[in-house]
């Protein structure tokens, strides 16, 4: 549209250093997040209620936290639960649903379970974790693992049944064989799904690491949340909190880069 | 005759780019009057604006220059002398058909039983019988747009507006669907404004064809169809029809083939 | 002509689903079997067998203490669930059709999706103590956000031809909402009240377990504490299987007021 008589008015001005539209479309939430923190802060000075300290505060313990190694040390604890957890949940759920894709039987066999566990409150399995398993790493990474596993196992799943119609008929007709049609046509195709599964399965598996370390009480950052918790020193409590929430994001938003780098289509 | 029921003078419309550096024209300089009673096609490229403009005539979408008038008044947004059957029908999928069909009266706040009355007439009118209670996603395309039709005859409009109605269905039951629309239109010679991309569709239709450009969108002929009336399937074989369709195309084709015209209307 | 085509395929479904039924009671077979066989009641911390956790629920269900958990454990569900709907269905739909509030509020529904509410729990604690009402604020917490969510996009991914049609037949701004909007956006709101329940029983699960016991959650740590397996195992069963079936109950209901969206076949 940038050509011929269509196009009137004058060229495109250079480019800001805020691009102007960004800043039309988030300064409405930048200015009220402004306006949340200000109003925590004073009813946090103001108030002086338990459940509320003052943002300065929270910082200041976050910085505390930072300086002095706690998150770094917890941190490293919980990156390798969830790595761990992460990698036999990847494994495992594109194994179970790859054979549910592929083989019809294995489908009927297992779906109504996957559903169910997927829909399930699983974490009511972490005391049992604990009984058997102890407060160390096997607990907490299999809490990851059935936080994770189901949605990953559901999107193989449905990569693998979800092809095209008429892709695999333009492919049979083209004389693919079965064994091709399976790695040039059904396995591309499942891609962009497995790369959605592994990026739900990661939020997923991020809250099932802090909800087994916070459940497990000892280790970890969710060990902090329940340390600072049950002591109620509130604002390192926060402190720990937006600096999971942080970490959150980070891995979630990490994990939907690198898949959109490894797929473009997806 | 009295007043006309569409007059058009200098109508243009300008898009703006969401960051309100550029404007596109749609459309420029459009004039058109369209008389009572008369069916009238809109034909032309992919983007001469032609479905813009029906819309522009329904009133719901503003313009930026010239004057539009329907019976000697300036609108304002959309009017019960007006009304529009959708191009991908756009029933209310939980709705059945009668409940589609009286839509619009029910938004009028007419009361229940004259609603029924009216749906069910108008059901039989576009042959519809035996499928009141039906769901748009049981009925074929054709069915689904005589609900469309049907919808829009319930608010006794003046003026019927159809945007590509026919498109979406395949060659047979969009002539039938032709001929059942020239039937009802005979009965109420309500005025129509129909646009199309098919010219055989224009020209057995209509009693004027519009052709429109691009760069900016425009009225570049408009073509008098002096078939006779009432028109049948054997008006297709006439000798007359196949020249009318033939230089409606000769003209669509001169302007399309122009290949920097045809990049431009693409992007 | 409908009944014709249906029947033999009717006659394999029943077939395959006869099939489907075998398969999935041999999978359990099996898995009760190798639990059997794999669990060990003798040692204290070991996995508990099929018969010895039958057992235990079969005494926790007769001394009543299993029920009257439950019982106490689902008033906080129930409360905190239905306090959910009715903050997020409104917000849902008063975000779903203002963009601008949309974008304010918007952001801060994603990053409190993105986090572990399990962690807020010792906040909420702070605030209302060891309470029935701090049960009920966090199964709120869990479901009120991915309510909120999916009531805001199905609100926002309304056709926007419907709206459009609607505009065109005169509707006013709460008739859009009423006959159009809402009734269009019901399967994302029911998927969004489903996956709100999942939730909410994950919250109901945390909060017991972690600090505020009481219900479910305070027998699981007493039989935790006193090592045995076997009454841990058997409560989450009975936990677990209340979630599923909820949600499936939920997902039929879910499924029927969502029947229109279906398939295009004839039924």
């Amino acid at each position: 549209m940038t050509q011929g008589a269509a196009v009137i008015g004058q060229p495109a001005p250079r480019r800001a250093l805020v691009p102007r539209r960004w800043l039309a479309h988030n300064g409405p939430f930048l200015l009220s997040f402004v306006l949340v923190m200000a109003t925590w802060e004073l009813l946090g000075r103001t108030l002086d209620l338990l459940m509320l300290p003052p943002i300065s505060a929270i910082f200041a313990a976050l910085w505390q936290f930072t300086i002095d190694g706690t998150l770094a040390d917890q941190l490293f604890v919980s990156l390798l639960t969830l790595f761990i957890g992460m990698v036999i949940s990847i494994l495992l759920g594109i194994a179970i649903g790859a054979a549910m894709g592929l083989s019809r039987t294995v489908e009927s066999a297992l779906d109504v379970y996957v559903n169910a566990m997927m829909a399930a409150p699983m974490v009511a399995f972490v005391p049992l974790f604990i009984l058997l398993f102890g407060l160390g790493y096997p607990t907490r990474v299999l809490t990851v693992i059935i936080f994770a596993i189901f949605p990953i196992i559901v999107n193989a799943f449905a990569g693998l049944r979800n092809i095209d119609r008429s892709t695999v008929e333009m492919a049979r007709s083209f004389g693919a064989t079965k064994r091709q049609l399976l790695w040039q046509v059904r396995i591309p195709g499942a891609f962009p799904y497995l790369l959605a599964g592994i990026r739900l399965g990661t939020a997923r598996g991020v809250k099932g690491l802090i909800n087994g370390e916070v459940l497990v009480t000892v280790v970890g950052l969710g060990g902090l949340v329940n340390q600072y918790g049950t002591a109620f020193t509130m604002d390192r409590l926060y402190a720990i909190i937006f600096f999971i929430i942080a970490l959150a994001l980070v891995l979630v938003r990490g994990v939907e880069w690198i898949s959109r780098r490894l797929v473009p289509q997806a | 005759m009295s007043k006309p029921a569409i007059e058009i003078r200098g109508l243009g419309k300008m898009y703006r780019e969401s960051d309100g550096d550029a404007a596109f024209r749609a459309l420029g300089d459009v004039n058109l009057t369209i008389g009572d009673g008369e069916f009238v096609s809109l034909i032309g490229p992919s983007g001469c604006g032609k479905t813009t403009l029906l819309k522009i005539i329904d009133g719901l979408i503003p313009f930026d220059e010239g004057e539009l008038l329907v019976k000697g008044q300036p609108i304002r947004g959309p009017g019960r002398e007006r009304a529009v059957v959708f191009q991908n029908f756009a029933l209310l999928p939980w709705l059945n058909v009668r409940d589609n069909i009286a839509f619009g009266l029910k938004l009028q706040g007419t009361d229940a039983a004259a609603m029924r009355q009216t749906a069910d007439e108008l059901i039989s009118m576009v042959g519809l019988d035996g499928f009141a209670d039906r769901y748009p996603r049981q009925l074929s395309g054709g069915m689904q747009q005589r609900v469309g039709l049907a919808r829009a005859l319930a608010v006794d409009p003046a003026i019927l507006l159809m945007d590509e109605p026919f498109g979406a269905l395949d060659a047979q039951t969009r002539n039938i669907l032709q001929g059942d629309l020239l039937d009802i239109w005979d009965r109420s010679r309500k005025t129509v404004v129909f646009v199309t991309h098919a010219m055989d569709e224009a020209v057995f239709l209509s009693d004027r064809v519009v052709l429109m450009g691009t760069h900016p969108g425009r009225v570049h002929e408009v073509i008098d169809i002096d078939l006779p009336r009432p028109r049948t399937d054997e008006t297709r074989s006439d000798p007359r029809f196949v020249e009318l369709s033939s230089y409606v195309w000769e003209v669509l084709r001169t302007m399309i083939g122009h290949p920097r015209r045809q990049v431009a209307a693409a992007s | 002509m409908t009944t014709l085509v249906a029947r033999p395929r009717t006659f394999a479904r029943v077939q395959g689903g006869l099939k489907k039924v075998l398969l999935r009671s041999a999978i359990l077979v099996v898995l009760i079997v190798l639990w059997q066989m794999g669990g060990n009641d003798e040692v204290r911390l070991g996995l508990p067998t099929f018969v010895g956790t039958m057992r235990a629920l079969g005494e926790m269900l007769a001394d009543g203490s299993l029920l009257e958990a439950l019982w106490i454990t689902n008033q906080a569900l129930v409360v905190g669930y239905l306090l959910a709907i009715v903050v997020s269905l409104p917000l849902g739909v008063a975000m779903g059709s203002s963009p601008a509030f949309e974008r304010v509020a918007g952001p801060y529904l994603i990053i409190l999706q993105a986090a572990p509410m399990i962690a807020l729990v010792p906040i909420v604690q702070a605030g209302l103590g060891l309470t029935f009402a701090a049960r009920v604020a966090i199964v709120f917490l869990f479901s009120f956000i991915y309510m909120t969510i999916n009531t805001m996009v199905g609100v926002r991914s309304v056709d926007p031809a419907l709206k459009e049609m609607s505009r065109s037949f005169l509707a006013s701004a709460s008739q859009r909402m009423r006959f159009v909007i809402l009734p269009a956006a019901v399967p994302g709101i029911m998927a969004g009240v489903r996956l709100g329940l999942g939730r909410a029983m994950i919250g109901m699960v945390v909060a017991e377990l972690a600090l505020i016991g009481a219900g479910v959650g305070s027998l699981i740590l007493d039989y935790q504490v006193r090592f045995q397996p076997a009454y841990v195992f058997a409560i989450i069963l009975v936990v677990v299987l209340e979630g599923v079936l909820l949600m499936e109950i939920a997902r039929r209901l879910e499924l029927r007021l969502s029947q229109w969206k279906g398939s295009t076949v004839l039924e």
